[in-house]
């Protein structure tokens, strides 16, 4: 292998992709900005603090004035319609989230000790935005109901404490706030999706577009060797990879902010990671890249045309979402067997790294079971693009 | 340069798909300064031929030479003295004329100031200096089918393999093609030229093999083929030999 060669064909690579929009495309622009953008946006819009929910109100009388006014907030907001009104189709129509109808004598039959007030409410509980009314009108009828209790068991003279007579008190064991915790879902999930497609259209571009478009018989022409070629090209594909990787975290690490702001907790990330850490989410994503380039090189090598390789490597991005999606039903025990799987090994590295539970051992064990599984996609490839197959395939 | 051995010398060279014979036993030798041309219907084995050449398929028996060195020992040596101009001109839409010039240079490991010149001195030639800049995928047919010509002789090698150099081109395309393969001859390359064009045989051949079937049905120089067949144009000669 001779070092100067391959710099030449990485450095003429970088330059074809770079002026490559498509490339530009899938390596830049989607892994900062569109699929955060899609993940967000909704919790951003849903979010009662940014845009209250609007409830329509029927009073039968105003027995429920007072209830109505605690009912009213900066996240709901409580408007009252006439009795006449259709509840249903004002729901379907959009023009509310809920609605709320409010029995006659609403107050009267609370004063009394032992009767119940019913509250109609009227809900689609398909859309996001209704069930959200919905979870903050059951909160406030829960908390109105709560004082009506206080006052009822006051007048039989018990102590609060006769209702509740177990607490549970629950303390939380996280080291982590709520920011790393999302981040440990959403990142080994968002880096292997873009270690996969960042690089994908180059890959495919470079090798099977390169046999299509018939320039790869020029360049084998050349006294250079086929493995020369393959590793010129992998470099570049794993840098491409790479490129979208940290794009990708820096578009969800803005998103995580954006979306933390939005749902009310100031406190942001709760998020410390330690140098060291850092420097293992990084050393992963690198592994992931390189696994994903790997695999994405051997697989369109093989591949007649370009529309042949589109169709192998496709299904790739979603094979990605797998262990990433696995990995938050998997019990510790399970994980840890899995720790020297492909794809599952860089993943478990970027999620101890963010809660702090990488040790050693299995950090070695994931990086070497990557390592060698890359090596192993690279062999193929190379020597299915040793062999005349390569040329004669079209 | 009397006595040296041909440039390009084949023996016996056969390729076989399967159970298809794309190239069958074809023996034939071409000498520096010489223009020799394999002409023959689609098919016949011409590209199939040309790339045994350029070391891109291995042949299933038979050898050849190229420059001194074996095709199935040496093919990194031969690639290295070989220019070729494939059967498409295989260029990178999004480069220039000037850096697929410097791209291939380097891989054939040329100094970059002597690359840097040779690759200004081509392109004047071709009368490519003013668009040397501009990216090949906005170049008419012709334009790309020069850019590809000088990639072959970007290194100054001893052999060219060029296969249909001058297909689907307009004249005035084809002539400054023909001017440049003149240019090489008398600066002592070995060319091969593959086409099923009879006039551009006839032009620039010194020697012309008929091939048909995957096999070399008559070898010689248009005088010969003349004599052999009674016929005096070079299309007469060759439907004859084919259809025999």
């Amino acid at each position: 292998m001779n070092f100067s060669r391959i710099v030449t064909i990485s450095g003429k690579e970088l330059k074809d992709a770079l002026r490559d929009r498509r490339t530009i495309l899938a390596m830049v622009v989607i892994p900062i900005i569109v699929l955060p953008v899609l993940m967000f946006l909704p919790a951003f819009l849903a979010s009662p603090e940014r845009n209250p929910v609007r409830i329509a109100v029927i009073q039968s009388d105003n027995t429920s004035d007072d209830f109505l006014a605690g009912l009213a907030s900066d996240q709901i907001h409580t408007i009252r319609i006439g009795r006449a009104e259709n509840m249903t189709k004002l729901i379907q129509n959009g023009d509310y989230e809920l609605g709320v109808v409010l029995p006659p004598n609403f107050s009267r039959i609370l004063e009394g000790p032992d009767q119940r007030a019913t509250i109609t409410v009227f809900v689609d509980q398909s859309s996001a935005r209704g069930t959200i009314a919905l979870s903050l009108v059951q909160g406030e009828i829960t908390k109105y109901s709560d004082k009506i209790i206080s006052e009822r068991v006051a007048k039989t003279g018990l102590p609060p404490e006769a209702l509740t007579p177990i607490e549970t008190d629950v303390r939380a064991v996280t080291v982590t706030g709520t920011g790393a915790l999302l981040l440990a879902i959403l990142l080994p999930l968002f880096l292997g999706i873009y270690a996969v497609t960042g690089a994908m259209y180059f890959v495919m571009d470079t090798t099977a577009g390169e046999k299509e478009r018939k320039t790869l018989e020029a360049l084998l022409t050349m006294p250079v060797t086929r493995t020369e070629i393959v590793v010129g090209k992998f470099m570049i594909a794993v840098l491409i990879a790479l490129i979208s990787s940290v794009l990708a975290i820096l578009g969800i690490t803005a998103g995580v902010i954006v979306f933390s702001g939005a749902v009310g907790e100031s406190s942001a990330l709760g998020l410390s990671i330690s140098v060291g850490n850092l420097l293992l989410i990084g050393l992963a994503t690198l592994v992931l890249a390189m696994t994903s380039a790997s695999l994405e090189m051997l697989i369109s090598i093989f591949a007649r045309s370009f529309k042949e390789a589109q169709n192998f490597l496709s299904p790739l991005s979603i094979v990605v979402v797998v262990p990433a999606i696995a990995m938050q039903y998997m019990s510790e025990q399970t994980l840890r067997s899995f720790a020297v799987a492909p794809i599952f090994n860089a993943m478990l590295i970027i999620r101890d790294a963010l809660l702090n539970r990488a040790s050693a051992t299995s950090v070695t064990l994931e990086f070497l079971s990557a390592f060698v599984y890359m090596v192993i996609a690279l062999a193929i490839a190379i020597k299915i693009f040793n062999s005349e197959k390569a040329m004669v395939r079209y | 340069m009397v006595g040296a051995p041909p440039l390009i010398q084949c023996t016996s060279l056969t390729k076989k798909f399967g159970g298809f014979t794309a190239v069958d036993e074809v023996t034939f030798e071409v000498g520096n300064g010489k223009v020799f041309g394999l002409l023959g219907p689609n098919g016949a084995g011409k590209t199939t031929t040309m790339r045994l050449l350029s070391t891109l398929l291995k042949p299933t028996s038979g050898t050849a030479t190229v420059a001194g060195y074996d095709l199935l020992r040496e093919p990194q040596k031969v690639r290295a003295s070989i220019g070729v101009l494939p059967e498409d001109s295989g260029l990178y839409d999004r480069l220039t004329p000037r850096e697929h010039l410097l791209y291939y240079g380097k891989l054939h490991g040329m100094p970059e100031d002597l690359l840097r010149k040779r690759s200004d001195e081509l392109l004047e030639i071709m009368e490519l200096t003013d668009r040397a800049n501009t990216k090949v995928g906005d170049f008419s047919k012709g334009m790309k089918q020069k850019v590809a010509l000088l990639r072959a002789f970007i290194h100054d090698p001893p052999v060219l393999l060029l296969d249909e150099p001058t297909a689907g081109l307009d004249v005035m395309s084809a002539r400054s093609i023909h001017g440049f393969v003149e240019r090489f001859r008398k600066e002592g390359k070995a060319i091969m030229i593959s086409t099923h064009n009879m006039t551009e045989a006839q032009r620039l051949c010194d020697r012309i093999a008929i091939i048909d079937h995957a096999r070399i049905v008559a070898v010689g120089t248009v005088e010969e083929l003349q004599k052999r067949t009674s016929q005096k144009d070079l299309e007469s000669i060759f439907v004859q030999l084919v259809a025999d």
